[in-house]
């Protein structure tokens, strides 16, 4: 007889909770005093993208069909909360940026993949996506300062992304490099920030089926202050590493400088692999809040995308692999 | 009837002075309760529901470290005003400054189930944690004496002396803000500029007094 033993992340389907059933459950907990904050959705920016009137170009591809490999150990986050507490800083420093972010203009919009690659390419984003297989996903995301969440990505393997850029073999890393231009946001006019936002992966992290280009989040296409129109998601990492709005890729021999080395390389540093043990500086990382859940829950290694992404880190025991 | 220009200041500051006292004091009670309620309601109702312990942790610090810097000036505003009845004010601004501050603390330890283990791990762990706990620890006494009846009990003399423990209480509330991580420059600087000023009239005030004690 043969049994297919499931892995640590593949949880029966029924285990992940539709939303709405949460959203129900929540607000039976929570009695009233939720029933009006789902009231007053404002606050979490519910539905703004739909209120701008503008369809979106890519909405066709919504919903895409789900990967039934990827599924989750606890209830998807509801969409008011991970769509209304953002980490942005191009629009702010505090999480109440979904109204500043509205700012950013997501078409046209274009993409350059270019560096150590066979030809360098510029595409329009919805050219890209043409040639991108879509797909969506449940993921959790562990963010450096102890939240998390758990949202239904839509979007394409990064490996897809790079088969297209074709990197020749000196290309030992990926650079990935957020849009510019402080007039849309004005987070970018904190000179003492070195923008753009800078991150990086190594070319076997950008290849391992876990990394995923996100586009869209609960079967719509991104808001704006989740990244929109592309954006990184590598679930196994601290959230910082997921570097939103991208504009390009480089394919580079070394190890790129990311924004957040620059700024505090003792804390956030080039790997930032989830790990409950290792803390950070100034806060415990062994729990986590979920956002919506009161109390917290205990921090997986890898943020329990181990049996995934473990083997990356052979032979690179003496980098600090956890900041 | 003409009145000299120094005793017309002198009466106005009367007539202040009574109107502070009146209605001054209820009111700056009253005030700052403002910023708790606030919290309050942005962590349960409002936007801070998400995920509220890391704004009611910060906004409860900075509120705490605010009122202290502020209780540290009022003595000698009044001095140099000669707005003697602002001295009130010390009372109830120096409670919520610890009020604030030992709230803080207890959010923070809230956020982790106030398992003790842990957080005495924790504090004893991260030194910025340390020095905040210390300038906690020396506000309890300060708090707990600040009734007519505690005064009388430790006597005026010792009060005083005790009293001098909001000094380094102050410096290391101020140590630990500018370790604690998301600095916020303008607060920082206002507030170890109104502390270094305060300090520095207690030690001129101090210096010919014990001068003139030899
Ligand atoms: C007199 C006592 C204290 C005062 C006045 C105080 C004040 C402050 C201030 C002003 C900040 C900076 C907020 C910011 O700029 O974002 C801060 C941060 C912090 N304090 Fe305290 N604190 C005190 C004691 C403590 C204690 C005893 C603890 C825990 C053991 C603690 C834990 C923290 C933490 C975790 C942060 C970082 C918050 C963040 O990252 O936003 N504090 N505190």
């Amino acid at each position: 007889m043969l049994i297919k033993r499931k892995r640590g992340w593949e949880m029966p389907e029924r285990d992940a909770t539709p939303e709405a059933l949460f959203l129900d459950r929540r607000n039976l907990l929570k009695g009233a005093a939720a029933g009006g904050i789902l009231a007053s959705a404002g606050w979490f920016g519910l539905g703004r993208a739909e209120a701008a009137g503008e369809p979106d170009p890519s909405a066709s591809l919504y919903p895409a069909k789900a990967n039934a490999a990827y599924a989750l150990d606890r209830p998807v986050t509801a969409e008011k909360l991970a769509t209304g507490y953002n980490n942005f800083y191009e629009f702010g420093t505090d999480k109440d940026i979904v109204d500043r972010s509205q700012a950013l203009k997501i078409r046209p919009w274009t993409i350059k993949l270019d560096g150590m690659v066979e030809q360098e390419q510029t595409l329009g984003i919805d050219d890209l996506f043409k040639k991108m297989p879509f797909e969506e996903r449940l993921y959790r995301h562990r963010c450096v300062e102890a939240w998390s969440m758990a949202v239904p990505w839509t979007g394409f393997p990064l490996k897809a992304l790079v088969d297209l850029a074709k990197p020749t073999s000196g290309a030992k890393y990926m650079r990935m490099e957020t849009f510019e231009d402080p007039g849309m946001a004005p987070g970018q006019k904190q000179f003492w920030y070195p923008w753009p936002y800078v991150e990086g992966l190594t070319m076997a992290e950008a290849t391992n089926e876990l990394a995923f280009m996100v586009t869209g989040i609960y079967g719509k296409p991104l808001p704006t202050q989740n990244g929109a129109p592309l954006r990184l998601a590598t679930p196994w990492k601290y959230g910082f590493k997921s570097v939103k709005s991208i504009v390009r890729f480089s394919f580079v021999a070394d190890r790129p400088k990311t924004m957040w080395q620059t700024l505090a390389a003792d804390e956030y540093g080039f790997w930032a692999n989830v790990n409950p043990d290792v803390p950070h500086p100034r806060w415990s990382q062994a729990t986590e809040r979920f956002l919506g859940q009161s109390g917290r829950r205990p921090t997986l290694l890898f943020n329990g995308y181990a049996e995934q992404v473990a083997g990356l880190y052979k032979g690179l025991e003496g980098e600090k692999l956890y900041m | 009837m003409t009145l000299s220009n120094q005793e017309r200041s002198r009466r106005t500051k009367q007539l202040i002075g009574v109107w502070l006292r009146r209605v001054g004091e209820p009111f700056i009670i009253i005030v700052l309760a403002i910023p708790a309620l606030q919290l309050a309601y942005d962590s349960f109702w409002g936007p801070f529901l998400a995920d509220p312990f890391p704004p009611a942790t910060r906004i409860s610090g900075i509120w705490g470290m605010r009122l202290l810097v502020a209780g540290l000036a009022i003595t000698p505003l009044a001095r140099m005003t000669g707005l003697a009845a602002i001295i009130r004010f010390r009372r109830p601004v120096g409670l919520w400054a610890a009020a604030y501050s030992i709230g803080h603390f207890a959010i923070w330890s809230l956020d982790y189930g106030f398992d003790l283990s842990l957080i005495t791990t924790e504090i004893l762990r991260l030194r910025y944690l340390f020095v905040g706990f210390i300038a906690t620890v020396m506000l309890v006494p300060l708090a707990a004496t600040s009734f007519n009846a505690a005064i009388r009990w430790v006597g005026g003399r010792n009060w005083r002396r005790l009293h001098w423990l909001v000094y380094p209480s102050v410096l290391l509330a101020l140590w630990h803000m500018a370790t604690a991580g998301r600095l916020s420059g303008v607060d920082f600087t206002i507030m170890s500029v109104v502390t270094g000023l305060a300090l520095l009239w207690r030690v001129a005030r101090a210096l010919p007094k014990l001068s003139t004690a030899r």
